[in-house]
């Protein structure tokens, strides 16, 4: 998997500095908004303003996936996972098919394998 | 342990540190969804390196990227000791509901053992599916009773949210800003505290243990806490 790209880094920051290092512009009580103090009030607002920014930036990720990456095709030994067990993991929420991720329930397919951490640590290793 | 990050604290701890302390529990409504933005960055990669290398534990993937048994053995063990103080935490909650809700019938530290013994039984028995299923079964129940407090305490109470906020800023407005109730929790510990769990979440033992692909490990063993 590649680095995160520069605006989908920037998309996450936004959340960070909205509720996060901006406390005392925000941390008041009055507006009172919706029967809230506006610090509760605001910490709400964005509790539904961040899967927006994270949803832009997983936009952007899937954007920025290179269309002529090297291109190879990657059978899955589906015998060597138990079938079923990826289903826990989209239970709990915590499954992710990012562009590239191989998953054994996937039928073979054209793997770029600059994404699909075939070939190493992703940006772990740099 | 058995079901993962809405715990004893999401009651007790949060709803105790907000009567205690007021506004600075804000910190924990400000890291609730500021944890999910770093996680987004960083948890996929551990999965994809969990699932390439078949990692089980956090130690594991230390001895994978650094090479180091040495290191491995050192995270598995600061592991296990910063464990002690979150399971007394649970294991302390949960003999107190159980103190409290059999109306003093049942002492604190049979039921913390009894309980310790049928969670850990559980756990061993039922597996990554059992302990799936009882967040579920627990969050949607966490859920509901949050609601109805949350509803129906005000309503009957002050007559709605709106006017129990009301009255709450007309009797302790500076309650409901940051310092509250204390002299110390100002707006720099917001701000580190905030920062610091949200991007210590991602890679805290027990959020790592649930994100490690354990099904692709052939042997499929189940790590129990």
């Amino acid at each position: 998997m590649q680095r995160p790209s520069l605006g989908a880094i920037l998309l996450g920051l936004v959340p960070f500095v909205a509720t996060c290092f901006s406390v005392p512009l925000w941390d008041r009580v009055y507006p009172m908004i919706l029967g809230l103090p506006f610090n509760f009030f605001w910490l709400i607002s964005w509790l539904l303003l961040t899967p927006l920014c994270m949803r832009g930036a997983c936009q952007l990720e899937e954007r920025a996936q290179p269309k002529s990456g090297v291109k190879k095709v990657v059978q899955i030994d589906a015998s060597r996972y138990r079938v079923g067990n990826y289903h826990r993991h989209r239970g709990l929420g915590i499954a992710y098919r990012l562009p590239g991720a191989i998953s054994p329930h996937d039928r073979p397919r054209a793997v770029d394998s600059r994404r699909s951490g075939a070939s190493g640590w992703g940006w772990f290793g740099c | 342990m058995a079901g993962e990050i809405y715990t004893t604290f999401t009651f007790l701890g949060a709803s105790g540190w907000a009567y205690s302390r007021a506004a600075p529990i804000l910190y924990n409504l400000g890291q609730a969804f500021l944890i999910y933005v770093t996680s987004f960055y960083i948890l996929p990669l551990i999965w994809e390196v969990g699932l390439k290398h078949k990692l089980q534990t956090q130690a594991d993937f230390f001895q994978v990227r650094f090479g180091s048994t040495f290191l491995a053995a050192f995270v598995a063990l600061v592991g296990v000791v910063s464990l002690i103080p979150y399971m007394q935490l649970q294991l302390t909650g949960l003999g107190l509901i159980v103190e409290v809700a059999s109306l003093g019938g049942i002492n604190r530290a049979p039921a913390m053992i009894v309980a310790f013994a049928l969670v850990a039984a559980f756990v061993f028995v039922s597996g990554v599916r059992g302990v799936a299923w009882v967040s579920i079964v627990k969050d949607l129940q966490l859920l509901s009773a949050a609601l109805v407090i949350g509803v129906a305490v005000p309503h009957i109470y002050f007559g709605g949210i709106g006017p129990m906020f009301t009255a709450l800023a007309h009797a302790k407005p500076t309650h409901l800003v940051v310092p509250g109730a204390t002299k110390n929790l100002g707006h720099t510990w917001y701000v580190s505290t905030v920062l610091l769990t949200s991007l210590t979440f991602t890679c805290g033992r027990i959020t790592l243990q649930l994100v490690l692909p354990r099904g692709a490990a052939r042997s499929c063993g189940v790590t129990p806490f």
